[in-house]
């Protein structure tokens, strides 16, 4: 009872708060779009592309890319072989108007750079085939065959040797990403919240009444809990729908490893809340506890460091939290190949819980 | 007489600042008690020693027969904080409900409390606005109105008339007789020393001792003065003369 009332309250109060509304759920959008735009493109490699029986005007405009050396190939092998024996990033064939792309997909930036610039080209030859149908229309105004040759444009059928997904920096650190929004997002303002009850002394008139202090805890848990809900949701929906980062795992499994994630978020961010005498102070906790675990989350490939350093990661909930969403998005894993980082995300939640419900007892002993 | 509020020997230092210096004091149940002090006497600090919200360097609390701090023994208390400790982002209505539903009103006797109690500090026509828009004496009116919600039977309110007009102060002293006729324990703090002629029993706190502590009729008669003003007045001085033999 007591709990719903505070629950309530906390709702309400976050409601008619649209400011910090609209940085919860609209800002993660607006980042992870850049990044995305960003990390689409990388060109400053140069990826080796094998074209075998294709049209010369179209080999003439991949030609024009910077970023792609051409290598012809002579005798008709299996995709596979020919990006092996002439260490390729792509192959690409032609039957009709039909382009096949085989890409080796190893590195992942190699396969976008190929793709970006096939993509450009074949709507090139659209646009050019296009150009050429209008003028005939103009000219010998004979509508019906121009539509025929607009439509016969080129399509590309796609092949990956590794992993069958398209795959761009972005893809590859979008999993990480979703984690550390909803992280981070959920840390500061849980935080902040219980912070400003407690220098307006709310906090203090709340605990001069029966309240118990485990339900004070409960009912911030289940408030914010509800926040990175929505968050989550929203956030998870927009990288997959939107943005297109194929999921090779469950969306609900997705979904229930951020909710874990910002449960510790949650207990994180109310137990910082009560070091910190400002809203300023809170920020301040930011590059201690948030952006190092940035670093451990898998951005960076850790396992090459050495062992304490390793061990350091360990201590960090966005590692578990990445290790799984990653596991997940990428490599489709189910809830028995990321149950451990589970249980350890929710040991860390209930230790951090309990801290709390003990920390409130610097104002009420009982 | 059944006491209502028990404390023995309660000690309380901030750093070298001893607040509280060994206070034993008993008020019993009906007992209408103005404690007074100079600004940063202690009278917060012991109000708040009561409330078991402090954590004491010596001392027992007995309050309501439960020795504090007891979480249970706060749901008999109606406490008006010196800061308006609010929600800023919700109406009045919505704090007077939330803290009475913190001191579990059911909602049907919740709707009647709070028509009574914010008629009580004439509220009633600004329930609906937001906190953050209303004044400084609109949000005292509001602290006191959560503080009579629940009926309690122990009402400690810290200088619930600060920015409070005369015609309303008036108003809400009345009610509190009121209360103090149907047999509630009020202890009430202020710095309007005409407002509190009234009640049973004087307390005067000083550098952590209570110096003065009797009916306002008798402190005047033993100061030969005829105001609690100049009561205030000279036991400061006495007690400064004598402090510094
Ligand atoms: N948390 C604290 N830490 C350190 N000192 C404190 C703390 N709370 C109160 N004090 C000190 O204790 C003394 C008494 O404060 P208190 O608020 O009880 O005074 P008061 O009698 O209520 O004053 P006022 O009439 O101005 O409200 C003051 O000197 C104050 O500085
Ligand atoms: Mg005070």
């Amino acid at each position: 009872m007591r709990i719903i009332a505070i629950f309530k309250r906390i709702m309400t109060e976050l409601r008619r708060d649209k400011r910090t509304l609209a940085i919860v759920f609209v800002a993660p959008l607006l980042i992870l779009t850049l990044l995305f735009a960003i990390l689409q493109n990388s060109s400053s490699v140069t990826a080796r592309l094998g074209v075998y029986q294709v049209d010369q005007t179209i080999v003439n405009q991949l030609k024009k890319n910077d970023n792609l050396h051409l290598v012809s190939l002579k005798e008709r092998k299996s995709a596979k072989e020919s990006l092996m024996q002439y260490n390729l990033s792509a192959v690409i064939t032609q039957k009709e108007n039909q382009l096949t792309v085989t890409y080796q997909n190893a590195d992942t930036s190699l396969t976008g750079i190929v793709k970006a610039d096939l993509t450009k080209t074949v709507s090139g030859e659209q646009m050019s085939k296009l150009k050429s149908a209008l003028a005939k229309v103009t000219k010998r105004t004979k509508p019906g065959r121009a539509i025929s040759e607009i439509n016969s444009g080129m399509t590309i059928n796609e092949n990956y040797i590794y992993r069958k997904s398209n795959s761009s920096l972005f893809i590859s650190i979008a999993p990480v990403m979703v984690g550390f929004f909803v992280f981070f997002f959920v840390f500061l303002i849980s935080g902040i919240s219980l912070l400003h009850e407690r220098t307006t002394g709310t906090l203090n008139r709340l605990l001069i009444s029966p309240v118990k202090r485990y339900e004070i805890v409960s009912a911030y848990t289940l408030a914010y809990g509800t926040l990175a809900v929505l968050q989550t949701v929203i956030i998870v929906s927009y990288v997959f729908f939107v943005l297109g980062v194929q999921n090779q795992g469950s969306f609900v499994l997705v979904l229930i490893i951020n909710i874990i994630l910002a449960l510790v978020a949650l207990s994180l961010g109310l137990l910082v809340s009560t070091f910190a005498a400002s809203e300023f102070q809170m920020i301040q906790f930011i590059p201690l506890l948030v952006v190092p675990q940035i670093f451990f989350s898998g951005i960076f490939n850790i396992s090459g460091m050495n062992q304490i350093w390793q061990g350091v990661a360990k201590i960090m909930p966005l590692y578990y939290g990445d290790d799984a969403l990653t596991n997940v998005i990428k490599k489709g894993a189910s809830i028995s190949g990321v149950w451990l980082d589970l249980v350890v995300l929710i040991g860390f939640a209930i230790i951090l819980l309990v801290l709390n419900i003990v920390g409130l007892k610097r104002y009420r002993r009982v | 007489m059944e006491k209502v509020i028990e404390l023995k020997n309660v000690d309380k230092h901030f750093g070298t600042n001893h607040v509280l210096n060994k206070i034993s004091l008993t008020i019993n149940s009906g007992q209408l008690v103005g404690l007074i002090g100079p600004s940063g006497a202690g009278k917060s600090t012991l109000i708040a020693a009561m409330l078991g919200m402090l954590r004491l360097d010596g001392g027992q609390v007995r309050l309501l027969n439960s020795d504090m701090p007891n979480r249970s023994a706060l749901q008999n208390i109606g406490y008006m904080a010196q800061n308006d400790a609010l929600y800023g982002n919700l109406t009045g209505l919505e704090n007077l409900s939330f803290f009475g539903k913190l001191m579990g009103l059911s909602r049907s006797v919740l709707t009647d409390k709070i028509h009574l109690v914010s008629q009580t500090v004439d509220l009633q026509d600004h329930l609906d606005l937001r906190v953050n828009q209303y004044s400084g004496g609109m949000k005292r009116r509001l602290s006191l109105a959560i503080a009579l919600l629940s009926d309690a039977p122990l009402l400690i309110l810290d200088e619930p008339t600060v920015g409070i007009d005369p015609e309303l102060r008036i108003k809400i002293w009345q009610e509190l007789d009121k209360l103090h006729q149907q047999g509630k324990t009020v202890l009430i703090t202020t710095h309007v020393m005409s407002e509190i002629e009234t009640v049973d029993r004087l307390l005067m706190l000083r550098d952590g001792h209570i110096i003065a502590d009797n009916t306002p009729t008798f402190l005047e008669k033993q100061y030969q003065v005829t105001n609690i003003e100049s009561v205030f007045i000279k036991a400061g001085e006495r007690y400064e003369n004598n402090s510094h033999i």
